[in-house]
């Protein structure tokens, strides 16, 4: 990984309000197992029930969530100063829309597609030859791999 | 048992059998580094083959593929952080940051030396304990097992991280996310949301791809294009341990096998559990334990040995009574049937040269493996220093590649990239990764002998005190947790009084 990544993308400002977010999404995850729990059918044998391990988890859950809530809102929060992601973004959308495009023209012509774009993203079109025959061969090897070696369909 | 010993050593040092050994140990390797596809799967999908062949033959292929793929799931964990299988997940935690150091050959010379001591030890405890250690394992009831499990979460997630909290938080939603699925006792379907490719909850492989490799691609973008991320230039030469290294890292290669065989004899728990534990344990006992996690030798040493030892460890059971306590010797156990012969201790009687064949390849493997992956190593380095955009491409294709191949499954790459997007918001909010991975591979483990439990005691509670073996190991998760404020506290008390 010695190759220079992609020219310094403008960060934005630390974003303080992230950490309190998302210590009340796993406060919300915790009530929610909890919920869950209480809804789910009890036993009729001696068995304790399908809802008692999410019960005892879901309080797990909310009781740290609510510690790490409390210590960041009185200024001792573990959590890291959060800053505007770009790179990590225009990566994320890639992804997806790989992902998408799986189901609708195949696994191999999707990684075609998706290998491409990231080398070419990263790369510049100037190293294209490079970036086309790598993503062949491993297309190629893929295809080969999951055709006579583990004898498993492709999407 | 010198009989057996010398039978085993003829099938094993015969023409066939070592060639076999070769074969099985290179595709071995192969399996390991390939993402999703572990060594149960790898000899399952060679058991066909071996139809035609000798037993014993099968069985020595069988064994290599196994003890290979131990090992080669180590290598893409320290080179790209994706864990060829999850007992090499702990590996990824110093691993990648020593490749990243430029320092991936000389993790990868730890990874195989540290699998190669725990190879031997295992084979040896195997040989030597078979008998005595079957019987220790018989006295584990449920409530034992759930403490065990209990045991395990509260050393990762209390000492995982820079706050016992926040990875105490981690294992804890690991928990919470396992419990989706059908209830394997009632039937009733749990968090499902109609859906059924959740019916059979969250394979554990596929969230370990996405919170380690997606999650880790992301990042290592991320911080390049902020500035951050510093990628030192690789050096490949001299790859062997020097002396000094191994006099530093023998102690852990011990302790991480004597783990591992532990972990391997018990049900359930193998190899994955086993080198999270010895993570754990060499983090504990290291005199500079904050320097885990950014590329401690000790901690690639410790979960090594304990993956390859949990070899030897699982055919404890396997040989004593007929018993498989994983995937892996399952598989090994159905070879055994499909080639006529029945595990336990009639296979000593009926079959030497297939039962200490099994022992002798387990120990004489090692040394293939070792020439073997010293040979590879330069190679395997060499994919440290591929240039970003090759990397990324490649390990993110990968990862939804292999993420679909663990149930053929599209619905599985949807669920690696939502845990990417997990891992990197915990890499953001320092909540350790570790904790959640844990907690996902050993759910059914945590629930399944909780509940066992209280329906033995009729709902009773206090099955877990009154219980020797769980209210030992459950006294010893309260020490784990309350250690890390305790020790905050003493050491406050001693500023203090200074």
């Amino acid at each position: 990984m010695s190759q220079p990544g992609p020219a310094a993308l403008p960060e934005g400002r630390p974003a303080r309000s992230i950490p309190v977010v998302a210590w009340l999404v796993c406060l919300g995850f915790g009530i929610a197992l909890i919920a869950g729990a209480l809804i789910l059918p009890a036993s009729r044998t001696a068995d304790v029930g399908p809802g008692r391990i999410p019960l005892l988890v879901g309080v797990a859950v909310a009781a740290l969530s609510a510690v790490c809530l409390i210590r960041q809102l009185t200024g001792r929060g573990e959590a890291a100063e959060l800053a505007k992601s770009r790179t990590a973004m225009i990566l994320l959308v890639l992804l997806i829309g790989y992902c998408a495009l799986i189901p609708l023209i195949g696994l191999i012509t999707s990684t075609v597609i998706f290998m491409m774009a990231v080398m070419l993203w990263l790369d510049g079109v100037g190293k294209w030859l490079r970036s086309a025959l790598i993503t062949i061969v491993f297309a190629g090897l893929i295809y080969a791999l999951f055709t006579w070696v583990i004898a498993t369909p492709l999407p | 048992m010198l009989e057996g010993i010398i039978a085993g050593s003829a099938a094993v040092f015969s023409l066939s059998g070592f060639l076999y050994l070769i074969i099985g140990m290179l595709i071995g390797i192969l399996v390991g580094v390939l993402p999703g596809v572990g060594p149960s799967l790898g000899m399952a999908l060679l058991i066909p083959f071996t139809y035609n062949m000798v037993p014993a033959d099968a069985m020595i292929l069988l064994i290599s593929v196994y003890v290979g793929a131990e090992y080669g799931g180590s290598i893409t964990s320290i080179l790209i952080a994706v864990p060829g299988n999850g007992a090499a997940a702990a590996t990824v935690l110093d691993g990648y940051p020593m490749a990243k150091q430029g320092k991936a050959a000389l993790a990868l010379e730890i990874s195989l030396t540290a699998s190669c001591v725990g190879g031997v030890l295992g084979g040896i405890c195997l040989l030597l304990f078979l008998q005595p250690l079957a019987g220790m394992a018989l006295r584990f009831g449920p409530p034992a097992y759930f403490a065990v499990s209990i045991l395990a979460l509260s050393a990762v997630g209390a000492l995982g991280g820079k706050s016992p909290i926040l990875g105490l938080l981690s294992a804890a939603i690991g928990l919470g996310i396992a419990t989706i699925g059908v209830d394997p006792i009632t039937s009733v379907e749990r968090f499902t949301f109609g859906l059924p490719e959740l019916d059979e909850g969250i394979p554990a492989m596929v969230a370990i791809i996405g919170l380690f490799a997606v999650a880790e691609m992301i990042d290592a973008l991320q911080q390049k294009a902020s500035g951050g991320l510093a990628i030192a230039a690789e050096t490949v030469g001299r790859t062997f341990l020097s002396l000094k290294q191994w006099r530093e890292l023998l102690p852990s290669m011990f302790r991480g096998s004597l783990v591992g065989v532990g972990t391997g004899i018990l049900p359930g728990l193998g190899s994955t559990v086993g080198s999270w534990i010895a993570y754990d344990v060499e983090r504990r006992v290291s005199k500079t334990p904050e320097q885990f996690g950014k590329g401690a030798p000790a901690g690639v040493s410790g979960p090594e040995a304990a993956n390859n030892s949990a070899v030897g460890g699982q055919l404890i059971p396997l040989l004593a009574l007929g018993l498989p306590s994983s995937p892996s010797t399952a598989v090994l156990a159905s070879a055994l049937i499909l080639h006529g012969l029945q595990p336990g201790p009639a296979l000593m009687l009926n079959a030497p040269s297939v039962a200490y064949g099994l022992i002798v390849t387990v120990i004489f493997s090692v040394a293939v493996l070792y020439v073997m992956g010293n040979t590879m190593v330069p190679f395997w380095a060499r994919v440290a220093r591929v240039p970003e955009s090759i990397m990324v491409a490649v390990v993110l294709a990968l990862c939804i590649i292999g993420a679909y191949s663990v149930r053929n499954l599209v619905f599985d790459i949807w669920l690696a990239v939502g845990f990417g997007v997990l891992g990197y918001a915990m890499k953001l909010l320092r909540l350790p990764v570790a904790p959640m991975v844990l907690s996902l591979v050993i759910f059914e483990l945590v629930e399944g002998n909780f509940r066992r439990s209280l329906m033995i005691a009729r709902g009773n509670y206090s099955i877990f005190i009154s219980d020797p073996l769980s209210a030992s190991f459950l006294t010893l998760s309260a020490l784990v947790i309350l250690w890390p404020f305790a020790s905050k506290y003493f050491r406050k008390l001693r500023q203090a009084k200074a």
